[in-house]
């Protein structure tokens, strides 16, 4: 290998290395945090249970402990299972909430936005942005004047009439240069999976998934390099034509994707969110006793007769929370339809930049990103809505919930989404473009047989 | 010799328009803008309606919450909403990434939330599409396919030679070379600045400040004049058109691209936020716990008391016929404030210190100085964040300090049971915030000014001593 | 024009790239209204004796003066009297001829007008309809034209060309000739590099024949008929070095 193929897949090795050794310290550090006792509490699930057992077991427990309004369950996304791979972004998103009987939905993932705007406008450099964005421009740099050097020398001519298949020469020399650059990821990905931690199927799985998505996409990228080394006229043409290539198809498709969605698609306003919130909040205290009759119509079979039993403190806070989440929930609810209509234009027209799919894939392989944020988001809330009819009966009922009751509410995992219609667009949008750019580059290819200037 | 100059870029200008790679990157960089422009408008204006909608929303609730014990209505407490600066549809700078609301509440200091960009349907690396994206980062692309070629081709081809012959100058080529790109530069950057701003006649709820707009343009012309000469000594030093052509793409998209991210992250790595969890465990650990559990409160009680009787000239708080419980509660404020002045002050601290790793990286690239400065001018910067959140803070410690009073002086032995009404709600003013002003912004990123100057001087002057070598005996 | 010096001077002038000998003490004059054809095979020396000339490269050892002025001590001083053409004439093709023409000339301290720039193009014989259009359409011939017409509008009193035939049909090539003589009579010196053996002979007073970096000969253009000057050349060529 030539000196300058050399140099750039080793700095490329340098990066893909300072990626993943960031990435797992990341991971470490979130699930340590994840790990700490919740302090912010003044009674902790472990001592609400405490409570509960005690007071089952007969023992003189003050009526505000082990409340049904107080069991306060923490629901928490977890890393993804290559999490370290796609971290740019996530701090973001909420990756924990709170529940109890005070929250609401508005409020679930109400937390301490600590990060500086700036280093979450630039992100940070994971495993991902080195292969969606650099990578190209690496073999860019590599392939770009296999051919082109050739012509402009007219050592073409001559290797032609010696015998060289044109589609050989170029095909052998784009393989050459930029095999390393793939070995280079590969070898990353496994270690950054060995060092994140055991190995189970899901993991083994996720990992081969990656590396697919990474050779796909290193594969697309080949094939256009191939494509521009074999129509350039010369050096500088070819350097022209990679650069701009690499600009089009890396930078500015994808911005004008993301600004033609999020013009299209306007996402809703967390502001605005808080503003109905608000408005219910203030809406709720001053029309409590209507909420109150309107609760007890709904539950009549289930609650005491007696109306005055449900003059405390809880249930009046039970009853304001649940007017709140009426009106935050409907809103909710239509911001969820209007994104699954959005993902699925998203979907749909990704095709126009593979390096937006290629992106999206690699997020949803590695579990990472805004619609795995926005699962964990939505399964956290339709928990909250059970949870919250459950300690609704008990509450207003004036009794505690039985340990079996507790136990089976206060029970949330994350689910790991399986983002089939997010990878298969993006997998089959790649491997169109990869057929199409291997087809016009062998048929340049042919045709410089005949006409090699 | 000013003429030879002008000689000089009129001929480069003529090659210009006749530059084909050049025009299409125009007329693609103004059609960008066109769409970036209207696209931004659209967003800022809708933030901004909503902003005035939730605006609206928190002073009614407030105003008609009825009757409540004021500290309770400090807990029911108020929203600081950021406003939404005009020129953010210029360049919407860390604006999504940055909370728009601070919930001012009794006890409880609370960090801006609520970012836009949490909602975001997309989030790839370096692509928020604004006419500032375009200005900041495609123009100076086509600036690199203009002047790559202007030294280095000319040696190429042998005209420089030629050139040398007929006793032309190193510093009049290259000064005849650069006032053409700069020229190019300036009907670009009004232009585009122009375009990107034209949207404001319809909507003409945000007023644009005319100096901010003559700032952002002069800002443009600084910076493209940089990265004009930091081109013209790259293809004085090249050796062939390509090899021109390759440093300054690859010095683009280093300073484009590579520079900020990798600013960004030594910045983080440097000096780490921390994290919400631990946060809000030290809040409690030391803001709330040591006060309600521990032995803080009467030490601090019995200072306020002491203070206020100060103030009051009075012997004991039952000839003011002070509640005891407000007095508790401020004083429980006062002792957190000192907790928070602390913990927010190091958050804000290392948000600050990010910053300054980042305006350090801008001293490597004049395209992150040029953004820097772009933010500042249009508002939407970290600084400004930071000044809204502190602004906010100050603002919830006069609410929760007037309603606490209000309980102390009044409420006499009802203590909770007191409650006050509308009259006490009007009095509590709205949250009114300005951002900095140009001259504190343009004072804030000085060291970003300089480092355009200085790049502009030092490549101008590199490029001519270069350049001036070669012309004595070093051509070939 | 002349000032009683030679208008071009090489006093031993030596240059060597990476230990490989360039220029090898090289020794010559041209007066003012001489034209001097430096004849060699390709890597002979030539253009990089016409480039110390110019001041684009520093000799070794040796000194080159333009009318008394030593152009490596003082090259902007030297290069106001010269004009040089190179092999491949670089015009800019997004310019027409005129525009060319003008623009080299942009640089001295008496910048003709334009009427006096379509007078040089036709001097060297470029018809006046092609003076206004783009450069990017014309052949080597043409090209040749205004790359003369640049040097020729610059008054100067030495002209560099650099294998000037290179490339040129007979017809044009003949024509080029003609416009050289013509300058020769108006009291130009010209140095000329080529290996053009047809045409060195119509074209120089005298003629320099270097080999390796060498000036093996420099002979009378008169004293030697094309054949004797042929022979002399693969004679000298085909010495050991």
């Amino acid at each position: 290998m030539s000196l300058k193929p050399l140099l750039v897949t080793s700095f490329f090795g340098c990066v893909a290395i300072y990626a993943v050794i960031s990435g797992l310290y990341w991971k470490h550090a979130t699930v340590q945090e994840q790990n700490r006792p919740h302090l912010e509490h003044a009674e902790t699930q472990e001592a609400w249970f405490k409570s509960l057992q005690d007071a089952q077991a007969g023992l003189p427990v003050s009526s505000a402990l082990a409340h049904p309004m107080n069991l306060a369950v923490l629901v928490q996304r977890p890393p993804g299972v290559l999490g370290q791979f796609g971290y740019s972004r996530e701090d973001l998103y909420p990756s924990a909430g709170t529940i109890n009987g005070f929250s609401n939905e508005a409020l679930i993932f109400r937390r301490y936005e600590l990060e500086a705007p700036t280093a979450l406008m630039h992100g940070r450099l994971d495993l991902t942005f080195v292969v969606v964005v650099l990578l190209p421009l690496v073999l860019c740099v590599l392939n770009y004047d296999h051919i082109a050097r050739d012509r402009e020398r007219g050592s073409l001519r001559v290797l032609l009439v010696q015998g060289v298949r044109p589609i050989t020469l170029l095909w052998s020399r784009v393989f050459y240069c930029s095999l390393p650059s793939l070995i280079v990821l590969l070898l990353a990905s496994i270690v950054g999976t060995l060092a994140a931690g055991k190995l189970n199927w899901e993991t083994c799985l996720s990992l081969v998934w990656w590396c697919s998505g990474i050779a796909l996409y290193w594969m697309l990228w080949v094939t256009l390099c191939a494509l521009i080394a074999a129509c350039s006229r010369n050096s500088l043409s070819a350097a022209l034509s990679s650069v701009t290539v690499w600009i089009g198809l890396v930078v500015v498709l994808p911005a004008l994707l993301q600004f033609t969605v999020s013009n299209i698609a306007a996402s809703p306003s967390k502001v605005q969110l808080m503003a109905v919130a608000r408005a219910a909040e203030a809406d709720a205290l001053g029309t409590l006793d209507q909420r109150e009759e309107a609760f007890i119509a709904q539950h009549a079979t289930e609650l005491p007769q007696s109306v005055e039993n449900f003059s405390d403190y809880y249930r009046r806070a039970y009853l304001s929370n649940a007017s709140v989440n009426e009106r935050v929930g409907t809103l909710l609810d239509q911001y969820q339809d209007e994104l699954s209509a959005d993902l699925r234009l998203l979907n749909a027209i990704q095709f126009v930049s593979p390096s937006t799919a290629a992106f999206r894939m690699l997020q949803a392989i590695s579990g990472s990103g805004f619609e795995r944020a926005e699962t964990f988001q939505n399964q956290a809330r339709r928990f909250f809505r059970e949870y919250f009819q459950e300690i609704g009966v008990a509450t207003l009922q004036q009794r505690r919930l039985t340990l079996a009751e507790a136990r089976s509410i206060a029970d949330f995992s994350f689910r790991e989404p399986l983002a089939i219609a997010t990878l298969s667009s993006s997998v089959a949008g790649m491997c169109v473009f990869v057929l199409v750019f291997t087809l016009v580059t062998n048929l340049t290819a042919l045709r410089m047989e005949g006409t090699p200037d | 010799m000013q003429t030879v100059i002008l000689e000089v870029a009129k001929k480069e200008l003529l090659t210009y328009v006749g530059d084909r790679r050049f025009l299409i990157l125009c007329v693609l960089a103004i059609a960008i803008t066109i769409a970036a422009g209207l696209g931004s408008w659209q967003q800022i204006s809708h933030a901004h309606t909503i902003r005035s909608d939730a605006e609206r929303t928190d002073k009614t609730t407030w105003l008609e919450q009825g009757e409540a014990n004021p500290h309770d209505a400090a807990h029911f407490g108020r929203y600081a909403l950021r406003p939404v600066p005009p020129l953010g549809a210029f360049d919407s700078g860390v604006f999504d990434f940055a909370g728009a609301t601070v919930w001012m509440e009794a006890h409880f200091q609370n960090p801006p939330a609520n970012r836009a960009a949490e909602t975001k349907l997309l989030s790839y690396p370096f692509a928020t599409v604004t006419p500032a994206w375009v200005l900041a980062v495609i123009v100076p692309l086509a600036l690199v396919t203009l002047l790559f070629g202007s030294i280095a081709l000319e040696r190429e081809t042998g005209s420089l030679r030629v050139l040398v012959a007929q006793n032309a100058s190193a510093w009049q080529l290259l000064l005849g070379k650069g006032v053409a790109a700069i020229v190019i530069a300036l009907l670009l950057a009004v232009a585009m600045v122009a375009i990107a701003l034209l949207p404001v006649f319809g909507y003409r709820s945000l007023d644009i400040e005319f100096p901010r707009a003559l700032a952002l343009v002069a800002a443009f012309l600084l910076g493209y004049s940089s990265i004009a000469g930091v081109v013209l000594l790259v293809s004085s030093c090249a050796t062939s058109g390509y090899k021109s052509f390759w440093t300054a793409t690859i010095l683009w998209i280093l300073m484009a691209f590579c520079v900020p991210l990798a600013g960004a992250q030594i910045a983080q790595d440097a000096h780490p936020t921390p994290r919400a969890r631990s946060f809000a465990s030290a809040i409690q650990q030391e803001a709330q716990a040591p006060f309600w559990l521990g032995s803080a409160q009467y030490e601090e009680v019995a200072l306020y008391e002491a203070e206020v009787l100060t103030k009051h000239r009075a012997v004991d708080r039952t000839s003011l016929d002070l509640n005891r419980d407000a007095l508790v509660l401020q004083a429980h404020e006062r002792f957190a404030n000192r907790v928070y002045d602390r913990l927010y002050g190091d958050l804000y601290d290392q948000h600050i210190k990010q910053e300054e790793v980042l305006r350090m990286a801008s001293a490597l690239s004049p395209v992150l100085a040029l953004q820097r400065i772009s933010r500042g001018i249009c508002g939407t910067d970290t600084h400004t964040q930071v000044l809204f959140a502190k602004s906010a803070e100050e603002h919830r410690r006069k609410i929760v300090e007037q309603l606490n009073e209000d309980m102390m002086y009044h409420a006499g032995d009802q203590s909770f049971g007191y409650a006050a009404n509308r009259s006490l709600w009007e009095t509590i003013d709205d949250f009114d915030y300005e951002t900095p002003s140009l001259s504190q912004v343009l004072h804030y990123y000085r060291f970003e000014i300089a480092t355009l100057l200085a790049w502009l001087v030092l490549a101008g002057s590199l490029a001519c001593a270069v350049l001036g070598r070669q012309f004595r005996g070093k051509l070939e | 024009m002349a000032d009683g010096i030679a208008a071009l001077q090489a006093i031993d002038v030596s240059k060597s790239f990476a230990d490989v000998p360039a220029l090898v003490g090289i020794s010559l004059s041209v007066e003012p209204g001489e034209v001097l054809c430096l004849l060699g095979p390709n890597g002979a020396g030539k253009t990089t004796l016409i480039s110390v000339f110019l001041g684009f490269l520093q000799p070794d050892s040796g000194s080159s003066l333009i009318f008394g002025v030593d152009s490596v001590i003082d090259p902007v001083e030297a290069r106001k009297r010269v004009s040089y053409v190179p092999e491949r004439v670089a015009l800019y093709p997004q310019l027409s001829a005129i525009q060319n023409v003008e623009f080299f000339n942009s640089f001295g301290p008496d910048r003709g007008k334009t009427g006096y720039f379509q007078q040089c193009l036709l001097d060297v014989g470029l018809q006046e309809h092609h003076h206004n259009q783009k450069t990017k359409t014309f052949s080597k011939g043409m090209s040749q034209k205004v790359g003369l017409a640049i040097a020729l509008a610059k008054q100067s009193e030495v002209i560099f060309l650099d294998e000037p035939l290179t490339g040129l049909d007979p017809g044009a090539a003949a024509e080029f000739v003609s416009r050289i003589h013509w300058l020769q009579e108006s009291g130009t010196a010209i140095l000329v590099a080529t290996h053009d053996l047809f045409h060195v002979s119509s074209m120089a007073n005298r003629i320099g024949l270097l080999r390796s970096g060498r000036l093996l000969d420099l002979v009378e253009a008169t004293e030697l008929g094309a054949y004797e000057l042929e022979k002399l050349y693969l004679e000298r060529m085909s010495q050991p070095s």
